[in-house]
């Protein structure tokens, strides 16, 4: 089909030219539309494979389903113990969530609507960064995943909201 | 007036050879970065993270690399570094080329073991033991 309008388009060059006998202008004319042709079709392969791929949405939801699942196994652990230590009881890694990081996360548990326990860690600006893609298109803010959950523990009305951020672009490294 | 129309005949010739040498090579062009390492390189890295954040302790995962293998061979890598971790930083590596790769950080802290099979990789992942 691209041939057939190449031959088509060429055609219709070397009728207009040759009105004005200047038929060996063509060459230059050919070599100018496979140019512009070429350069289209590899501008257009790079822009689509630069663009890579971007899993921060499904890694933010498994970060907060991982948490709220944990929190709420251990709710004996996070009710009697002030010093409750989420890294370890949701085996997460210390060292991704200290600046800079790519990772944030923020969880409370609500007793009968009172607050009763609150934990942040990670990048904190996330939690702004992460709803101004509601209203534009923002290509490098982080994604995020909101969860909640309500349950009975100890004949007791719990809820527990889990808010989780993830901005990871990846990259190339030299080894 | 028969040279002339051998000319003209030449002359299509030329013009429809040189057109199909011009859409082939870019067909190959498009092809072969499709089939490039590095397109590789990013989604193996993010899939292993992603199956490694996803699981829980006691999991073993197979996954199929063929296609990373293929390329590794192609571009005579080593098979046993295409696919590692680095447990200071908790980022998954991938290089299918040489001196180069792709690195992707999980958020998990797990003990993780990874070992190569054939065309498959095998993930275990255990609890931490201090």
């Amino acid at each position: 089909m691209l041939i057939g309008y190449l031959l088509l388009l060429r055609k219709k060059v070397i009728k207009m030219l040759n009105k004005f006998g200047r038929q060996k202008i063509l060459s230059a004319w050919w070599f100018f539309v496979l140019a512009v042709i070429g350069g289209g079709i590899v501008t257009g392969v790079w822009i689509y494979y630069s663009t890579g791929i971007n899993s921060n949405n499904l890694e933010a939801d498994i970060l907060s389903s991982k948490l709220l699942n944990c929190v709420k196994e251990n709710m004996n652990e996070l009710t009697l113990n002030r010093n409750f230590e989420i890294f370890n009881e949701c085996n997460l890694n210390r060292g991704v969530f200290e600046k800079p990081s790519n990772f944030y996360f923020r969880v409370f548990v609500f007793k009968e609507d009172e607050l009763v326990s609150e934990i942040k860690k990670g990048d904190f600006s996330f939690e702004k960064d992460c709803f101004i893609e509601e209203n534009v298109v923002a290509i490098r803010f982080p994604k995020c995943s909101v969860k909640k959950q309500s349950f009975v523990f100890n004949n007791e009305n719990y809820e527990i909201f889990v808010l989780a951020g993830v901005n990871q672009q990846g990259g190339r490294l030299d080894f | 007036m028969n040279k002339k129309a051998d000319t003209l005949i030449l002359e299509q010739v030329i013009f429809i050879i040189l057109n199909i040498i011009f859409i082939a090579s870019l067909m190959y062009f498009v092809y072969d970065v499709g089939n490039r390492g590095f397109i590789y390189e990013e989604g193996y890295a993010k899939q292993i993270a992603l199956m490694i954040d996803s699981a829980e302790p006691g999991t073993a995962i197979l996954v199929d690399i063929s296609k990373a293998i293929d390329i590794a061979m192609k571009n005579k890598n080593n098979l046993e570094n295409i696919i590692s971790l680095d447990k200071k930083n908790n980022r998954v590596l991938v290089a299918l080329g040489k001196n180069r790769g792709y690195g992707y950080q999980y958020f998990s802290d797990y003990d993780i073991n990874l070992k190569l099979d054939a065309n498959w990789l095998s993930i275990v992942i255990e609890e931490k033991s201090d």
